[in-house]
């Protein structure tokens, strides 16, 4: 299955290797070549980088430019979009961490836009998804891990915070402290490989389809594309503020 | 109109037919390899994985759809409750998705 490249992949490598000459390949392990150059000689910088840079430019410039116009008391239509999704993210923190949500806003607004926009570029031909790679999603994943235990930490210290790993009972504690750590390092996991199993599938399958029969038939793919694109970035939102609203939580009664 | 629909769509469907020869030409070629214990394991894996992950899905479904419709004032609660469960079984089917990938080298 060959690859299909974004638009800016070409040109900007292109670029690259005309400014500073090929990536030096050979004069690394090849594990870590594999690591920092994974096209190998060809590119300088791969397609997911290259997409997730476009997609921090975007968000950048788009959302300050628009929130410029903003008027409290005759609101654009731009603006009362913006707005709905706002109070739709802040709805969400708050049903699901409850007291305290306020200042967990902007990490997992911030965590919901870019994924969902991110997602939404595989829906163009000349653009590539940055979460269809495995490295953009771990990296998402452990923003969302450090995000919560370090919110943990924050509200219980870190010796109340290890208690949680503790268990109900002191006797089998040490059990219970290995199956949480070992629940609570395998949500990266999960967290990364569900978004990038979904948006990597799906593109994939549409591509598939798309050089069968070119017409119609990616439609229904692509459809289900969208309604997948923001259904991940919703359920990484939902799970990050549930992560964190279980590591904030204090036990009354 | 919706019998102009139906032809288009049959003859999508026509048009595509060289390609599922083509499909079927390079599968007997490689058959000549030797028996592919790989492929089959893959194939039984995704067959189980979806077969398993469908009736949990169906099943949850179900009994949002009962909710739902027993107290319609819960209805976004269960709503937000039954989507964050679907979405966790359809993470699992992926998982073995994943191991199949794995196994094609893809």
């Amino acid at each position: 299955m060959q690859e299909h490249h974004s638009i800016l992949y070409g040109p900007i490598n292109a670029l690259l290797i005309r400014l500073l000459g090929e990536p030096p390949v050979e004069k690394m392990s090849p594990a870590m070549a594999r690591f920092f150059f994974p096209d190998g000689k060809e590119a300088w910088i791969p397609d997911a980088a290259i997409m997730t840079l476009l997609l921090l430019l975007v968000i950048a410039i788009l959302f300050p430019l628009a929130a410029r116009r903003f008027n409290r008391d005759r609101p654009s239509k731009v603006q009362s979009f913006l707005e709905l999704i706002t109070a739709f993210v802040r709805d969400l923190v708050e049903e699901t961490v409850g007291h305290g949500s306020r200042k967990y806003l902007p990490i997992i607004g911030g965590l919901f836009l870019f994924i969902a926009m991110g997602n939404l570029f595989g829906l163009f031909f000349f653009l590539q998804p940055p979460t269809g790679s495995l490295s953009t999603t771990v990296a998402l994943a452990v923003v969302s891990f450090v995000y919560f235990n370090y919110q943990g930490i924050r509200e219980h210290g870190l010796g109340g915070y290890l208690k949680h790993f503790m268990g109900p009972l002191l006797l089998i504690a040490p059990l219970f402290f290995v199956i949480e750590i070992i629940g609570t390092f395998a949500r990266i996991l999960s967290l990364s490989l569900r978004l990038f199993m979904n948006i990597f599938g799906e593109h994939t399958t549409t591509n598939v389809f798309a050089s069968l029969v070119p017409i119609v038939v990616p439609w229904p793919m692509m459809a289900l594309g969208i309604f997948t694109a923001l259904l991940q970035a919703y359920v990484f939102a939902l799970l990050t503020a549930v992560y964190v609203g279980g590591a904030t939580a204090h036990e009354e009664h | 109109m919706l019998k102009k629909i139906a032809v288009c769509c049959a003859l999508a469907l026509v048009l595509a037919m060289p390609a599922f020869a083509q499909e079927t030409a390079t599968t007997a070629a490689g058959a000549h390899a030797g028996v592919r214990w790989g492929v089959i394991g893959a194939a039984f894996l995704l067959g189980l994985a979806a077969a398993a992950g469908a009736t949990a899905q169906g099943r949850a479904t179900s009994a949002a759809s009962e909710g739902m419709s027993r107290n319609p004032g819960a209805a976004k609660d269960i709503r937000g409750m039954t989507l964050l469960g679907l979405v966790l079984i359809e993470s699992l089917v992926l998982y073995a998705l994943l191991i199949c990938f794995l196994i094609y080298g893809l």
